[in-house]
Order: C-alpha cells, then sequence, then structure tokens
C-alpha cells in the first residue's frame, strides 16, 4: 500500500511543485488570503486525476493486478494518495492564509484562516471522492476525461455555493458547517470507494 | 501431479475474437511453452490467468485456490510491453517493487540489472526496447515468484541476450518449486528449455503434451498428394498443397514411416507443426 502511495506521489513530484506555486502566486495576486484556504487543497484536489493519467499510460494496473496486488488495494491507494495530496495543499493553503496578511499589512486572523483552510480540506475530499469514482467509472478514454472534468467542475461549483448557502443559514457558524461536510465526506469515500472498487473489479486491463 | 495452475471450461470473447472452452493444467516445476499465431488468444489466456481479464466462464484456479488475495508476490509476469513507468528510474523501480513485495531482494536485483548492463540511474523512457524487457525479467526473478509467466519476453532481445536470458530461466528452474509459462514465437528457444508444449489455434487447444513427446511422434509426409494421403485421415492432422507437391502433418511418423517406406517423413519441428496447422486444411 505504502508503494502503491509513493509511486503517486513520486510521479507527481513536479505537479505538486507547479501547483503549489501557482497558489502563492495566485494568493499574492489577488491578496485575498483567506481564499488560499479555500483554493490551496482544491488545486492539490486535481491531481489524483494526474495519477490516474499516469498509470493509463503505462497500463501498470495491468501490472500490478497480474502480480496479485488485489484490485481494492489499488482503488484503496488512488484515496489514500488523494489525502496525501490536499493535506499538502491544506498545508499551502494555511500557510499563505496566516503569512498573507503580514505581507499585504491586512489584519490577520489565524484562527479564521484555520477553519477555512478547515473547510477546504474537508471539501477538497468530497471532490476527490467524486473525482476518483468517475475515473474508474468512465475509464481512460479522451470523451470519458471531458466528462471527469465537466463532472468536477459541476462539483466543485455546487460544493462551494452550498458551503456559502449553509454558512448563511445557520447564521456564518463555520465549525457546524465544516462538521457537517465532514460527515458527507466521509460518508462520500466509504460510498464511492465502494462503488469504485465494483467497478473497478470487473475492468479488464 | 501438483499443478500451479488449473484451467476448466475456460472461456472469454472480445467481440468475435475469444477463447473458448479451455482446459490445461500447469504442473508446478516445469517449463510449459506457449505457442499459436498471433491473435490465437496466447495473450488473452495469459491475462485471465494473471487476472487482468475477467473470464466469461470457467474456472482459473493458481495454486489451488481461486482467490487471488493472498498471493501477491507468488506470480511473476514479463510482457512484451513494459508497464513501468517511463520518469521512473531503476533504483526508484526497486524501492516500488520493495514495498509491493514482501520476498524482495534487492541484492539479486541490482546483481541482475548489473549484468544486464543496465544504470539505475537511467530512466525507462531512454531505455532501449531490449533494456525494457531485461528490467521486467530482473524484477520477476527478484522477488522470488513460484509461478513466472513470460508473454513474448524475448521477443527484441538479440541472439547472445536470448541466450542469457534463457540461462537465467533455467537458473531459476534449478528450484523444483518454480513454474515456467512461457509464450513464444521463437520456437528454437521452447525446443531449448519447454518440458511441455501448449499449443493454441483460433482460441482453442490444439495440441497439448510433453515437448520430447511431440518432437519424438510428429512428422512432415512430403510427395505427391495421392501417396501423402495414402497414409490415411487417421494419421494426418493437417495438409498443405502447393504448386509442386504435398505436405502431410502426421502423429506417428515412426509407424508411418514403418509402414509406408517409400515416403519421405521428416521429424517435425515447432515451427513446422505451428505453419502445417496454420496454413494448412484439417483432415
Amino acid at each position: 500500500m505504502n508503494g502503491l502511495v509513493w509511486k503517486d506521489t513520486t510521479l507527481l513530484r513536479n505537479g505538486l511543485i507547479y501547483v503549489a506555486v501557482f497558489g502563492v502566486v495566485f494568493s499574492l495576486l489577488f491578496s485575498e488570503s483567506n481564499v488560499m484556504g479555500i483554493v490551496c487543497p482544491m488545486l492539490f484536489s486535481s491531481l489524483v486525476a494526474s495519477s490516474f493519467a499516469w498509470d493509463d499510460q503505462c497500463k501498470w494496473d495491468v501490472y500490478a493486478v497480474s502480480t496479485g496486488i488485489p484490485r481494492n488495494r489499488i482503488v484503496l491507494s488512488k484515496y489514500l494518495s488523494s489525502i496525501v495530496f490536499i493535506t499538502i495543499g491544506f498545508a499551502i493553503g494555511l500557510a499563505v492564509s496566516v503569512a498573507m496578511p503580514y505581507v499585504t499589512g491586512a489584519d490577520t486572523d489565524p484562527a479564521s484562516a484555520a477553519i477555512v483552510s478547515v473547510t477546504g480540506w474537508v471539501l477538497s475530499a468530497i471532490v476527490v471522492s467524486i473525482s476518483i469514482l468517475v475515473n474508474y467509472w468512465t475509464g481512460s478514454s479522451v470523451k470519458a476525461q471531458y466528462v471527469s472534468i465537466v463532472v468536477l467542475m459541476a462539483s466543485i461549483a455546487f460544493l462551494v455555493s452550498a458551503t456559502i448557502i449553509a454558512s448563511d443559514l445557520v447564521g456564518g457558524n463555520m465549525l457546524l458547517v465544516t462538521g457537517i461536510l465532514l460527515v458527507i465526506a466521509a460518508l462520500m469515500f466509504a460510498g464511492t470507494y465502494r462503488l469504485s472498487c465494483a467497478r473497478f473489479a470487473k475492468r479488464d486491463l | 501431479m501438483d499443478n500451479a495452475v488449473e484451467i476448466r471450461g475456460l472461456c472469454k470473447s472480445f467481440g468475435s475474437f475469444g477463447i473458448r472452452d479451455l482446459d490445461l493444467d500447469i504442473p508446478r516445476g516445469y517449463v510449459v511453452g506457449l505457442i499459436g499465431e498471433n491473435g490465437a488468444g496466447k495473450t488473452t489466456l495469459i491475462k485471465c490467468i494473471t487476472g487482468a481479464n475477467i473470464p466469461d466462464s470457467g474456472e482459473v484456479r493458481l495454486f489451488g485456490s481461486q482467490e487471488r488475495d493472498g498471493s501477491e508476490g507468488r506470480l511473476g509476469v514479463v510482457f512484451d510491453e513494459c508497464h513501468f513507468f517511463q520518469q521512473m528510474n531503476g533504483e526508484q523501480i526497486g524501492k516500488l517493487m520493495s514495498s509491493l513485495f514482501a520476498n524482495w531482494d534487492d541484492a539479486r536485483y541490482r546483481t541482475l540489472m548489473n549484468d544486464f548492463g543496465i544504470p539505475l540511474d537511467k530512466r525507462i523512457k531512454d531505455y532501449s526496447r531490449g533494456m525494457r524487457m531485461r528490467i521486467q525479467v530482473a524484477v520477476a526473478l527478484s522477488h522470488s515468484p513460484d509461478l513466472v509467466i513470460m508473454d513474448e519476453a524475448t521477443a527484441g532481445m538479440d541472439p547472445a541476450a536470448r541466450d542469457e536470458f534463457l540461462d537465467l530461466v533455467m537458473e531459476y528452474m534449478q528450484d523444483e518449486g518454480h513454474t515456467v509459462l512461457m509464450s513464444s514465437h521463437i520456437t528454437s528457444d521452447l525446443e531449448r528449455i519447454a518440458d511441455y508444449i501448449v499449443f493454441i489455434h483460433q482460441g482453442r487447444i490444439v495440441m497439448n503434451g510433453p515437448k520430447d513427446e511431440i518432437l519424438e511422434s510428429y512428422g512432415i509426409v512430403k510427395g505427391g498428394e495421392s501417396a501423402v494421403l495414402a497414409v490415411g485421415r487417421e494419421n494426418i492432422v493437417s495438409v498443405k498443397r502447393d504448386q509442386f507437391s504435398t505436405s502431410a502433418l502426421v502423429r506417428d511418423r515412426r509407424g508411418v514411416a514403418e509402414a509406408y517406406p517409400e515416403l519421405v517423413v521428416d521429424p517435425a519441428s515447432l515451427d513446422d507443426i505451428m505453419v502445417m496447422v496454420i496454413r494448412g486444411d484439417a483432415e
């Protein structure tokens, strides 16, 4: 399992760096530090799709399954890799959110930045669970990749909008909203994992 | 006999192409050669054995069990296409494999890579075709698998590299518990090292037996059409007619030679058998 996660992070090392640099530059341009708590994990959540692309490029799954690595373990490794990616995004987003006000001279609120960053992590967890399921459901064809992008964009837009609306409904209590989202993320992980395993179990490689 | 692989009634189709009702045992401790024309179903059979393809019906037992869980590392594979990441180098591949296989022998891997002349810091995207095969072989032999499956592993190798590769296979087979299933178009390799031969033609097994028996019993009868056909349909596997003569593949060349001393009956190599079955007419 560790090897499969190590494989994804090693192959995407350059991608991790590029996304991190992009995130920092983005925050400098827009000077909206707290937003980075949401944007950074979301950016890093896109890397899981890249990990599928790497696997498909060399048909790695053929080798992995052929040597006896259980298909369920391969699916689980994608979820674990995605947690690694969004956690890195969370850490960078939180660091930028806390550090930016000192650069721009704005008021700082580390607690608010932390809550927003945690919310960003949880939203990203929901997005990657959808992304992983879509990848296993649609496959690796070009058409499937477009479907995957459309589904992801729609999911992100829906989730961010829903979070803002929910926050307004509960009088700005982000802790409550984040807690509800965390439960949803856990259920999404479990549900999409089972569906992904079921789909992958029937696929000819 | 203890079998590494047992297959019963295996069917797998991809549209109009597929394998049908295959029954096959791969005995433990032997080298089994798999031959057949392009598109015969060799790779499909191999992928059904490894679990990469899901059979439509039938049963595949690996080491006595249909369950694949718990078998990681017991199977080593070498494919004609390298499935390792192009951006990785040999060192990283070794590190990846060490985390996947409990029995990974890093010293053996490094020794093999050194013997194959592959630098560990070279990326796979810069490998030649032969090097891509060799790294697969190095990986396959470095995690002590009980069964090694090779699908056209020697394709693209020069004769010296093939000779070295076959020596490695024989060294691997020193352990009586090890088994090799090897598909190849280079039948001379199989004639050298295989104990059993399985011939797949149009999705079905048409021949399956000890190599020595096959080479000892099959023969090619050549001559005029009437003389060749006179040996009888019960003796003839297939007939190939060309402009000047007729050839027939017979099952019992010694028997035919005794019964028809006027006919020329030559021993048939695996190549001859393949050509006669694929291009000849079944009788």
